[in-house]
């Protein structure tokens, strides 16, 4: 384990907390026989963590970037990549620590209603318990609330900041709101990404470094695509969330070995509960598959263990997720437009930007195609209580996936980062409620 | 009836000067000050900026939508539903915010227009952008040509840009009389000018407007009160205004797109017409949705400040729609640094329709006590 230097408090909880969690993790979730959950993931997260602290010793630049934006870009320019929502969902997950930063956000004036993805950093920020980015790259989606409290850090910071505009349109050809537009103008923004790293921080760019970083990435997507097909097996051949986990695996280390790793093991494993045609409920808790969900909108971050209740209490296995349905494709590698062209895409697809960046037929039409490929019995939105925007169209999903498909939808709000506004006993008690009367 | 009351009267959707109109030609409702009304001016097709102004109701709105959506939303969903927008041949929306963007897939999916168009309007302003931003307007153009079978040229854009130009002009030189130490004009009547000025046809209003501004050079002014800026999200309710004024203040200058977010900067007659309109209408006073240096949070503090000199205010009041997302954070930025450089302020959350005023009148109150 590598000894890190304790200076952000914000990131060293996280660090502590996982730390534990590694030293745990060879005795939970497995069978007298076998592991059941990728215990890479720990490792891989905590890592992400720790270099920072390396970076900082190695006096590399540190790049803020929401998670609409794939680190491989981070990484090829040799700077160290900070998600902001990786931070603040990392700390919501483990313990209490975050509502101390919410709390000091809205003294400080940051409203409630805004999104907590943002005001646990900036609660952070403003009990300077986390480090300080050089720089920041985000991208306009999926939200008001990323848009305007991005500004916000940048305002405070007073750093050399880098936006992409998101055009509302989709891109592929397929697709009835095709717009031929929007790869060209997307792919010049992401192109604008390294001059912009170079003139504020002497940052080079490498079109050899790109290319290996993206081959590690190709190798991770083909892999990712690989377990979204085999979830689609009955029984789920891995157990709920772990879609969510191979998600925050992309976001902070795709385009790296360790990536890959666990993508493969994650594969394996899944592949392997396939040939045998049995599932992570059978072997852990003999116990059949008798729902099938599809959790449509992001998890529950302090209620994680819910998704393991669901399955023991009432057979309810998370099939897929908003974050885990990740449809980001090998990019071509053949020329450097060509690369360009792929990570455009891949911002445009990546989980809850694709489904939220453009009309509510993108949402609609995720939902329709989740429900069908993965067989799913029911769908569940917990709506953050931070997102606007899903929750103007929360019922018109609700209405048109019942009306095309027969599958009902259970729609509740909550905190996803905050336990206080919404208890865990009140979701708890509406999905028992759903299970058990409605469904 | 006096220009003043024929600007009052012009509030409610349709007004008379929307309902003549329709006898012969068509009528577009558009929701946001980033899209521009010379397009449909060329087309020959009123352009109104669409509200939920005299609407009072959310009910059939809060089914489809939810409490976490901004009442403005709610509101204006609800009036679509009753059927209350009905008279509109077509609606342009574009991605102003999430809540109107969520609004307005409510509105097509649950109540289909005559005709919709959805501009996909960057939230940068450098040269990629303008280009993305022109090539929005070209489509537009297309698609309004193709469904109302009207052929807009360069020479009717020019056309409409000279009409256009010429209400903000005189939309300046309102403005301008407020700049003085006794104000001619008190904010409440601005507001009802503002909210015509995008209610009725251009040809119909500039007179009115021109008689109103020679009509004003023989009143006198309101001295002597505390000098009020009103930022945040839009108000296109005079009666908002009237509550501010009435606990014995003025309110002399504003940041919101029912104000001078609607009219500043002229389209340049010298450009070929859209890529003239392109530049305006994205290197517009920008609304806090916009986050590129070239429209970002400190050029939008920029423009404030040089508003608060012009105008010789004395104190800010920041007014945000409740669950507005965009202006929370602004306003959270603005308070800090109007703070830093002395001016006072007061920020105010509210809801759509004037309602619970007893807590906006006593902070307002205070904050008016705190100027004098």
């Amino acid at each position: 384990m590598v000894e890190v230097e304790k200076k952000y408090p914000m990131w060293d909880t996280i660090i502590g907390y996982l730390d534990k969690m590694e030293e745990l993790f060879s005795t939970m979730m497995q069978t007298d026989t076998e592991q059941i959950v990728n215990p890479q993931f720990i490792r891989i997260l905590n890592n992400y963590l720790k270099n920072l602290y390396k970076a900082e010793a190695e006096g590399k630049t540190k790049l803020m970037y929401n998670f609409c934006i794939p680190p491989e870009v981070i990484y090829a320019l040799d700077a160290y990549p900070m998600c902001q929502e990786i931070g603040s969902v990392a700390l919501s997950i483990v313990g209490k620590q975050q509502v101390k930063y919410i709390d000091l956000a809205e003294e400080n004036g940051i409203p409630p209603e805004q999104c907590n993805a943002q005001k646990v950093w900036i609660g952070a920020i403003m009990a300077n318990e986390v480090a300080k980015p050089d720089g920041i790259v985000y991208a306009s989606q999926p939200c008001d609330s990323t848009n305007i409290l991005y500004q916000v850090i940048q305002n405070w910071y007073k750093i050399p900041t880098y936006t992409l505009d998101v055009p509302y349109w989709a891109h592929d050809p397929e697709s009835t709101y095709y717009d031929e537009r929007t790869v060209p103008y997307f792919a010049e923004q992401v192109k604008g990404i390294f001059p912009w790293a170079e003139k504020n921080f002497g940052l080079k760019y490498d079109p050899e470094k790109l290319t290996e970083v993206m081959k590690l990435s190709n190798q991770a997507r083909e892999i990712t695509l690989d377990i979204n097909e085999l979830m689609t097996a009955v029984p789920a051949p891995l157990p709920s969330m772990t879609t969510f986990s191979t998600y925050v695996t992309l976001t902070s280390a795709a385009g790296t070995q360790d990536c890959v790793d666990y993508c493969q093991w994650t594969r394996d494993k899944a592949a392997d509960m396939v040939r045998r045609k049995t599932s992570p409920l059978r072997e852990m808790y003999q116990i059949e598959e008798k729902f099938r969900v599809v959790w449509i909108y992001i998890p529950i971050f302090w209620e994680l263990l819910m998704y393991d209740w669901m399955e023991r209490k009432f057979g309810a296995v998370t099939v897929m997720d908003l974050m885990g349905y990740n449809l980001a494709q090998p990019v071509d590698l053949s020329s450097e437009d060509s690369m360009f062209e792929g990570l455009a895409k891949t911002i445009l697809d990546i989980p809850m930007g694709a489904q939220s960046r453009g009309p509510a037929e993108y949402y609609l039409d995720y939902l329709f195609n989740i429900v069908k490929k993965y067989k799913a019995d029911c769908a569940i939105y917990g709506g953050h209580m931070g997102c606007k925007h899903s929750w103007g169209i929360a019922n018109l999903l609700k209405d048109e996936l019942y009306k095309q498909t027969g599958v009902p939808t259970l729609l509740f709000e909550v905190d996803t980062m905050d336990p206080r506004k919404i208890s865990s006993k009140v979701v708890r008690e509406k999905i028992k409620t759903f299970f058990t009367e409605l469904m | 009836m006096s220009i003043l009351d024929k600007m009052f009267e012009a509030y409610q959707l349709p007004n008379s000067w929307i309902t003549e109109w329709k006898e012969t030609k068509k009528v577009v409702g558009y929701l946001c000050s980033y899209v521009p009304e010379e397009i449909f001016y060329a087309a020959n097709l009123l352009p109104i900026r669409v509200t939920a102004r005299g609407h009072n109701e959310s009910t059939l709105a809060d089914a489809c939508m939810s409490h976490l959506n901004c009442p403005f939303a709610r509101y204006l969903l609800d009036m679509v539903l009753n059927g209350k927008l009905d008279f509109l041949d077509g609606i342009i929306a574009y991605n102003s915010c999430d809540h109107v963007r969520r609004m307005f897939d409510n509105w097509r999916l649950r109540h289909e227009p005559p005709f919709y168009h959805f501009l996909s309007i960057p939230h940068r302003t450098d040269a990629l952008a303008m280009r993305w931003f022109r090539g929005e307007l070209v489509s537009l153009i297309k698609h309004l040509e193709s469904h109302f079978q009207v052929t807009i040229s360069e020479a009717d854009l020019t056309n409409a840009i000279k009409v256009l130009n010429n209400t903000r002009d005189l939309l300046t030189a309102l403005y301008d009389l407020r700049k003085e130490e006794s104000p001619k004009i008190k904010g409440y009547e601005v507001a009802a000018v503002m909210t015509a000025s995008m209610s009725m046809p251009k040809d119909e209003f500039n007179p009115l407007l021109t008689e109103l501004l020679e009509e004003l050079k023989g009143r006198d002014g309101y001295g002597g009160l505390p000098r009020i800026m009103v930022v945040g999200s839009l108000v296109d309710n005079p009666e908002y205004i009237k509550i501010i004024e009435d606990l014995g203040s003025i309110v002399v200058a504003d940041s919101h797109c029912f104000g001078s977010k609607y009219f500043m900067n002229n389209v340049k007659e010298d450009q070929a017409p859209l890529d003239a309109l392109t530049e305006r209408y994205l290197l517009k006073s920008p609304c806090p949705r916009m986050l590129d240096e070239g429209a970002g949070h400190d050029v939008r503090l920029e423009l404030i400040k040089q508003m608060i000199k012009d105008y010789y205010v004395d104190g800010v009041v920041f007014e945000r729609m409740s669950m507005c997302d965009l202006w929370s954070g602004e306003i959270y930025m603005l308070q800090k640094e109007l703070k830093e450089l002395g001016v006072p302020t007061l920020a105010l959350e509210r809801d759509y329709i004037i309602s619970g005023i007893g807590q906006m009148k006593t902070r307002s109150q205070a904050f008016i006590e705190v100027l004098r």
